[in-house]
């Protein structure tokens, strides 16, 4: 063990050493269940361990050491010692190679077993659910104490936990799973409920999600049967959080629109902007980061009578505002667009398509006389390897002066 | 109950000597329970207080007090002389076989023995189970062996020993002699202890392996205030000057330079040099904590005087 005399941390370093299985345990928080251990044995016994397992010092005398990661090695390791006690070539199990890591806080070791956890391949539902919890549990802890994540909590968990197929949106299923009752994410684990379906049931209240999980139980049902049953039960729900949700965001995609509020330097923005959202719901765009600001999560309070925005500001300051539900629902009404606003938006889009199949035209145009490279936009012209003969041809054809 | 460790990452400080002394002055003389644990792998303490291979150096006081006899009845006899007249005598020779074969006895570990190894590694559980009594009186020690060196790669939990001396009662001190070295067993031993004693020898060297080891056992203790998540741990050293001459100008100078670098953290007690201390061991006569009246060693007192200002002051 090499030792730095100067440096005490190296009192808590990691080490390699040959642990007594018996001195070892598994750790409680290891939820993910233990498959094909015959193979494992079988494979320790023709090619022996091909890598230590990682165990934490602990302050309990009977176990000194937990497991972190090999709770599976570690359990074929006993086996094998248990069966072949009284064969002397069996005596070699009893002694486990480990990385021995110093003493951590439990939340950390706990850190670390989610993160080892997402590195296995073979996980079922149940147990992928169970990491992304963890996970959100992790990162809620971090924001808590005062971090600023570099992206939301969805996109932190679907890097981690790519490696267990669980990507992208379905990491946004996922948590929504861990948001419903027990009995729903039971439902959804077995695969009696599928997971997009059950992804969206926790927008209803606890009993209607109860009779989901009875309908499910009851008879068999068809995928988009269910489905459908789901979303008139939500659509029931006027109050449900989903709905609420989905308000927040059609207000805030609106507001967007207002021409006067872009205008604004971008300091005063920031401020009105506060303002703003706390009388009206604010102008956020949810996954594109708009004024610098990005919204860190939106969340139903106080029995669905108040809606919460944590958001991030340009800063990376966390702030958060509260507004009353029924507040929001009358504001958002005032800054619906009217009818001559819609028109006149799709006007300006029918303009545009014009300006750029005349756009494209001109690109044709050049393109046939010079066969370079060449862009056009409402701003500028771009044409690759010209000379000045070409330049002076292009300027006649179209009139305009060189910029 | 008091744990004092006893280290030095230099070897030939007095380590053992110091704790063994410590530990049989405490029990024997003053009446307390003392517990001594050995965590050096060459095992002296457990030697000296379990008197294992007495027999060997018993036989070896034998012989060389019987060589000196001869020596000393013919005073003007050649070396090659005396070698003949030693070998015709028949109780030389008889003594001379018996302290050979001993001497190819010794360093055979008795594997029935636990240790402080066992304890650590698991195979045994309860720390009651290594606790051997000694033939002075309320004094107990926790063995080892050279074994110990090997099975060091068996454990890793930096609080082991102290989790193990927590369920300990029945005891007033534990005194824990050292390896000159720093490795898991050490840092076990610190992470136990509430007092550690670094005896230095007054010479250049000794002083550099003294802060070096200083320097340690206070990257320790903030490593324990890091782990146990407390800002005042049990913890605290004392430097005490051992083997030292003080009618030596250059030992003068040194103890006051240890003084002025150390501080508070050195002790006004010094150990002085006395060849007692070393060859009574060994020999396994009366240990020089033990004699009384005018056969009294010098070097008792200032144990003696140690052992106050331990009390006293830290």
């Amino acid at each position: 063990m090499a030792l730095n005399l100067y440096d005490h941390s190296s009192l808590n370093q990691e080490t390699l050493k040959q642990i007594d299985i018996y001195q070892i345990k598994p750790s409680p928080k290891n939820r993910l269940g233990i498959r094909r251990i015959e193979e494992l044995m079988d494979s320790i016994v023709h090619n022996g361990l091909i890598e230590p397992i990682i165990i934490r010092q602990i302050m309990d005398l009977e176990y000194p050491y937990e497991i972190i990661e090999g709770e599976r090695r570690f359990t074929a390791y006993k086996r094998l010692y248990e069966e072949g006690v009284n064969n002397p070539d069996y005596q070699e199990y009893r002694k486990i190679l480990c990385i021995v890591m110093g003493y951590m806080s439990d939340d950390e070791a706990e850190e670390l077993l989610i993160e080892a956890a997402a590195e296995k391949r073979d996980l079922n539902t149940e147990e992928k659910l169970y990491i992304v919890k963890k996970k959100t549990e992790i990162y809620q802890k971090r924001m808590d104490a005062g971090e600023v994540l570099p992206v939301s909590i969805t996109e932190m968990i679907a890097k981690d936990t790519s490696k267990i197929g669980v990507k992208g949106e379905q990491v946004r299923r996922y948590r929504n799973i861990n948001k419903a009752i027990p009995e729903v994410q039971t439902i959804a684990s077995t695969g009696e409920l599928d997971i997009l379906t059950a992804s969206r049931v926790h927008e209803l209240p606890e009993e209607k999600q109860l009779e989901v999980v009875k309908l499910v139980k009851s008879e068999p049902i068809n995928k988009k049967e269910l489905s459908a049953k789901v979303d008139t039960l939500i659509k029931e729900d006027k109050y449900s959080e989903g709905f609420i949700k989905k308000m927040c965001y059609s207000s805030i995609k609106l507001l967007l629109g207002k021409e006067e509020f872009n205008k604004l330097h971008k300091n005063t923005r920031i401020g009105v902007f506060k303002e703003l959202i706390s009388k009206h719901l604010g102008k956020f765009n949810q996954s594109t980061p708009c004024l610098e600001c990005r919204i860190e999560s939106i969340s139903i309070k106080d029995q669905r009578k108040v809606i919460q925005i944590d958001f991030v500001d340009q800063e990376m300051r966390k702030d958060k505002i509260q507004i009353t539900v029924e507040d929001a629902f009358y504001k958002i009404k005032e800054y619906l667009p009217t009818e001559d606003e819609m028109k006149q938006k799709i006007k300006v889009s029918e303009e545009k398509e014009k300006l750029q199949k005349g756009f494209e035209y001109v690109e044709e145009l050049l393109r046939n006389h010079l066969s370079t490279k060449v862009e056009v936009t409402d701003k500028y012209i771009k044409i690759l390897h010209y000379g000045t003969a070409d330049v002076n041809r292009i300027l006649d054809i179209l009139n305009v002066r060189e910029d | 109950m008091r744990i004092i460790a006893v280290t030095n990452q230099k070897g030939g400080c007095g380590k053992t000597t110091i704790s063994t002394a410590l530990a049989i002055y405490l029990s024997h003389v003053v009446g307390k329970k003392v517990l001594l644990i050995d965590s050096d792998q060459q095992a002296n303490s457990t030697e000296i207080l379990l008197e294992l291979e007495k027999n060997h150096y018993e036989l070896g006081s034998k012989l060389h007090s019987l060589e000196k006899s001869i020596v000393r009845a013919n005073p003007n006899a050649s070396p090659v002389a005396i070698k003949s007249i030693l070998e015709n005598n028949k109780q030389y020779s008889v003594l001379k076989e018996e302290y050979e074969k001993s001497f190819r006895e010794l360093s055979k570990d008795d594997e029935s023995r636990y240790g402080i190894q066992h304890l650590l590694s698991g195979r045994v559980k309860d720390i009651s189970d290594v606790i051997y009594e000694t033939n002075y009186d309320n004094l107990s020690i926790i063995p080892t062996d050279v074994s110990l060196i090997n099975l060091q790669k068996d454990f890793a939990n930096n609080f082991l020993l102290k989790m193990h001396l927590n369920k300990l009662t029945g005891f007033d001190y534990v005194i824990i002699d050292t390896p000159p070295t720093i490795n898991e067993m050490v840092i076990n031993v610190l992470n136990a202890s509430n007092l550690v004693l670094i005896p230095v020898m007054p010479d250049a060297y000794s002083i550099k392996g003294c802060r070096q080891t200083k320097n340690y056992v206070e990257q320790t203790i903030e490593a324990q205030k890091a782990i146990l998540r407390e800002n005042n741990v049990d913890i605290d050293y004392r430097i005490v000057l051992n083997g030292v001459d003080e009618r030596l100008i250059v030992h003068q100078f040194i103890i006051s330079e240890v003084k002025k670098e150390f501080g508070d953290k050195s002790m006004n007690t010094h150990i002085r040099r006395q060849n007692a201390a070393v060859s009574r061991t060994n020999t396994y006569q009366t240990h020089f904590m033990l004699e009384t009246g005018y056969k009294r060693q010098e070097i008792a007192y200032d144990f003696e005087a140690l052992i106050n200002e331990m009390e006293m002051e830290v």
